[in-house]
């Protein structure tokens, strides 16, 4: 039963790891990136369209990985270069994505809502053996689609990357105090381009795991606020890629217990908040203890 | 003198509002060419679908009197530089707030019944703002967030009391009708035009007269002008935002109340196609003012209201509207640099230190 939960769990955090781990980047380097969700949705979409059109699941990674990066390409621009508000931008990003998706699919397929299709080819769940001896463990981090094993990898790459290379300094320095990061000669704009393109990659992975993942197909509006979960993940870890990956892998096993309860015949919309509430209980005790930890210390806000 | 140097400006800002607006027609007419029709077509029957003949425009002002007061609800944040997402969140649980007095209370005077419905909207849409309020000006928690987790928690309490507290047993998931005491009159039969409009536009004024003359509105904007400065004149930062929050969540729920008293007469589960998201653009659109949201309102009422007639006629997918939305947000972002911080001189001077070398 709670190895069943946790399975789960682990399943339905997955997309939000990725994308909060994406996030962590343009997080660290001082860009409030809200486009989250539009490029999820963007990389889900091309992901099923690439399926469809030629079978393979590489290519419809691929797709997914370039739709995505073009609309990072969009938020850099009007965000970045042209200077305007993140978070206009951001919404402009994901409102765009969002008509997009469904008026391509009205235009080229004449669905409205749904596409599957029988030709759209999903990952296939990845079965290791030897991981059946291990008891407990085992049973809950085998037999997952392939993007799982990938997003714990890529936490461990970000990890890395962001604590232990010229790059991550560079990312850091850039988010802690712009100014001096441009006095000592590192290009700001360069550096935070970066951390949208890859958090635009990052969320096509996450995108692609929730439309080939699981199911093989794509729902309108199917990212449903994951990319705002990921980021309240980021804000609840305070930007460390160990705190972002748990509470992710939280909000992750709220969802679980959410659609377990379901199967309990307990109303779904009911339970259905379960999430939600959830991550405003977990960021207001965050925020609390934070606030708390400033008043000790004499400074009162921010 | 004085008066030409205002004119130029005005045309000046004018001029950069509708560039967005241009450059978002633009886009969608490639958009309208590459899926196999025809633009000026396109774009035709959508502004003949909304202008053309009493009921066309008596329905556009329909499409536009929620997306008027959702506009102004996100603007009262905006402008003071906070981030209510939540609108939508406020405007589902106002509307059920308002349709549960409508059908509980009985036997009651129509304008009284009105008036108690509105009120009790605005008293949960406030309530449930203040969660995000108290909670950004206390903990300093993003605003942005917890609003929009908020939203799902609304919606989704709305539809389960709506499917299983409250359901009316018929084939959609509403609740029982409100009593006709409640009901906003129609100025028309073949228009569900009602008096909700005449109420978003006292919004406005009332919005209009809070910016302008009372001392809320001057900490607002001084808020939203510097957070630290405004502290520093000793002005509590803190309280005014759960208070700015709460007045943003008390419009939302009276947009929601105008769509269950004017218009379906019940709740209805998932009732919003997103008012409170296009209340973002307005207030983007409308740069926070309450007679630019009117005007931005009634040209999303045109979108909205024609877009069904280019489906139909055309056929031209409605999501168009929708992209149109965001490119203008995007074209938005960048008109702010015009005004702001001179990109035009910017670039010649990037494209002359290129010439160089």
């Amino acid at each position: 039963m709670l190895e069943a939960i946790l399975h789960t769990s682990l399943r339905m955090a997955t997309p939000i790891v990725l994308a909060a781990l994406g996030g962590l980047f343009t997080h660290k380097a001082n860009v409030l990136n809200i486009a989250l969700e539009g490029m999820m949705l963007m990389g889900a979409f091309a992901g099923v369209l690439a399926s469809f059109a030629t079978g393979n699941i590489f290519i419809a990674i691929i797709a997914a990985i370039f739709a995505s990066m073009l609309f990072a390409l969009l938020f850099n621009v009007f965000g970045i270069t042209l200077k305007g508000n993140f978070i206009i931008t951001g919404l402009a990003v994901n409102i765009f994505a969002a008509g997009l998706t469904s008026f391509v699919l009205q235009v080229a397929f004449g669905r409205r809502g749904v596409f599957s299709d029988p030709k759209i080819v999903g990952t296939t769940p990845v079965h290791i053996d030897f991981l059946d001896k291990i008891p407990f463990i085992g049973p809950i981090i085998n037999d997952h689609s392939p993007m799982v094993y990938v997003s714990i990898l890529i936490a461990i790459a970000v990890y890395f990357v962001l604590n232990h290379t010229k790059y991550g300094i560079y990312v850091r320095a850039v988010g802690e105090n712009e100014e001096a990061a441009k006095a000592i000669g590192i290009k700001v704009n360069r550096i935070k381009y970066s951390t949208v393109y890859i958090s635009a990659i990052l969320c096509a992975l996450a995108g692609v795991n929730l439309s080939l993942g699981n199911l093989t197909m794509f729902v309108e509006n199917m990212t449903n606020g994951r990319g705002f979960i990921a980021l309240a993940a980021i804000f609840c870890g305070r930007g460390t890629t160990l705190g972002t990956y748990v509470f992710s892998f939280l909000f992750g096993f709220a969802d679980s217990i959410q659609l377990r309860l379901q199967n309990l015949n307990i109303p779904g919309t009911f339970v259905q908040m379960i999430p939600f509430i959830f991550i405003v209980v977990v960021l207001s005790i965050v925020g609390a203890i934070r606030m708390i930890g400033n008043l000790d210390r004499g400074i009162k806000d921010e | 003198m004085m008066a030409k140097i205002n004119y130029k400006q005005i045309s000046k800002k004018v001029f950069y509002l509708i560039l967005p607006v241009i450059f978002a027609f633009l886009v969608g007419a490639i958009l309208i060419v590459v899926s196999g029709h025809n633009p000026i077509e396109a774009y035709g029957a959508m502004f003949r679908g909304a202008l053309v003949g009493k009921s066309a425009l008596y329905n556009t002002l329909f499409s536009s009197t929620p997306i008027i007061v959702t506009g102004l609800a996100i603007a009262v944040a905006f402008k003071a530089n906070l981030f209510n997402m939540g609108v939508e969140g406020q405007m589902y649980l106002g509307a059920f707030a308002a349709a549960y007095v409508g059908f509980t209370l009985k036997g009651l005077p129509p304008v009284l019944h009105v008036i108690l419905c509105i009120l009790a909207a605005v008293v949960v849409g406030g309530l449930f703002a203040l969660i995000p309020g108290v909670l950004k000006g206390r903990f300093n928690v993003n605003e942005m967030v917890v609003t929009i987790m908020l939203n799902y928690v609304a919606i989704l309490l709305t539809d389960y009391l709506t499917n299983f507290v409250f359901y009316s047993g018929e084939g959609y998931a509403a609740t029982y009708p409100i009593e006709q005491s409640a009901y906003l009159p129609r100025f028309m039969k073949t228009s569900q035009l009602n008096w909700a409009f005449i109420i978003a536009l006292i919004m406005a004024c009332i919005v209009y007269y809070i910016f302008k003359y009372t001392r809320l509105g001057f900490e607002i904007k001084a808020i939203g002008h510097n957070v630290s400065f405004a502290e520093a004149t000793g002005m509590n930062t803190r309280n005014k935002a759960i208070i700015i929050m709460v007045v943003s969540g008390m419009l939302a729920g009276i947009a929601g109340a105008g769509e269950v008293l004017g218009v379906h007469h019940r709740f209805i589960a998932g009732f919003s196609p997103g008012y409170g998201w296009d209340g973002m653009t307005i207030a983007l659109l409308g740069k926070n003012n309450p007679i630019g949201i009117l005007i931005a309102a009634l040209f999303f009422g045109i979108l909205k209201n024609g877009g069904s007639t280019m489906e139909l006629m055309v056929g031209v997918p409605r999501s168009l509207i929708s992209i149109i939305q965001g490119l203008i947000i995007f074209f938005l972002a960048v008109d702010y640099l015009n005004t702001e911080f001179g990109f035009m001189s910017r670039l010649k001077l990037m494209f002359r230190r290129k010439v160089r070398g």
